[in-house]
């Protein structure tokens, strides 16, 4: 169950950052004036878009979970059995995967959905394994997806500059 | 040769199997190149190219599910995940800079760090 909560709240990060960088905006068009409501119109487009598509790579996530790890809990398939089924689990995963890069490209870019795509990956796995499983994630688990997740951030992000300088008293 | 006696020959380092981290290389080649070699292809339908990256995924999966078969029993399902997330990451970043030409900075060391530093913390605790 905390498992769930986790996934649960770091998917819901995810849309808030992206409300904070403005690729989603939900503001009321009827308050706004007339010449701006063609605007909001695309705007409303552009939202339905990466929802779809931010909807698109959390079940892709899920499923590709599910063909990396759910042969596991059958020991005794042999081996090749094995890789057939989840190969044949992973074209479901494709078929969502590949347009759901393609329309969010669209609207965001590379950076922001490679690290989507990591936050959702470790979403959908332990959604997967907390309910097929039945594993309940421990805290050390927590914090080394936390560790990863800002890690990940950090490969993925094109430099953060911070100002070094400081204001000096003149003399 | 048996797959077993492979396993036990290939030895450990900091706790991880080192024939996990061998199949799960040779996955995430394929796995980078089907997701990501398409982005150069845009004017390609997109039906061809589910098809043709889920045809490399053949071999993506072949390496996986060997891989992470051997492994599991001693090694644990997170433990699994995250070592997969370490591996995918740098050969993404290869993939980047050789394929799509994209520019490194040092601030990816960093992020390695963190990435390496989560691997060890969850194979080998405190």
């Amino acid at each position: 169950m905390f498992g769930i909560i986790v996934a649960l709240f770091m998917i819901g990060a995810t849309y808030i950052y992206l409300m904070f960088s403005g690729a989603l905006d939900f503001d009321n068009p009827d308050k706004m004036e007339r010449s701006y409501q063609i605007n909001r119109r695309t705007q409303g487009r552009k939202n339905k878009d990466i929802l779809k598509a931010l909807t698109m790579l959390l079940l892709a996530n899920i499923i590709m979970a599910a063909a990396w790890y759910a042969h596991l809990r059958f020991a005794a398939l042999p081996i090749s059995i094995a890789i057939l089924m989840s190969w044949a689990l992973a074209l479901p995963e494709y078929w969502l995967h590949v347009p759901a890069n393609r329309k969010g490209h669209a609207y965001l870019t590379a950076v922001q959905l490679r690290v989507i795509q990591t936050i959702f990956t470790v979403a959908g796995f332990i959604i997967f394994t907390t309910v097929f499983f039945a594993q309940n994630m421990s805290f050390k688990d927590l914090i080394s997806y936390l560790c990863l997740l800002a890690g990940a951030y950090l490969v993925f992000s094109p430099p953060i500059k911070i100002n070094f300088k400081f204001r000096r008293r003149d003399k | 040769m048996d797959l077993q006696s492979l396993y036990q020959s290939m030895g450990y380092f900091m706790g991880v199997p080192l024939f996990l981290v061998c199949a799960l290389v040779l996955s995430n080649v394929f796995m980078v190149i089907a997701w990501y070699a398409h982005l150069r292809h845009k004017q390609v339908g997109i039906r061809k190219i589910i098809f043709i990256s889920w045809g490399i995924a053949l071999f993506e999966y072949i390496f996986h599910v060997t891989g992470s078969r051997m492994a599991y029993g001693e090694v644990t399902l997170p433990q699994l995940k995250i070592l997969q997330e370490l591996i995918s990451l740098c050969a993404f970043v290869i993939f980047a800079r050789l394929y799509l030409k994209e520019k490194m900075h040092p601030q990816q060391a960093f992020g390695f760090v963190l990435v390496i530093a989560s691997v060890v913390f969850i194979y080998n605790g405190v």
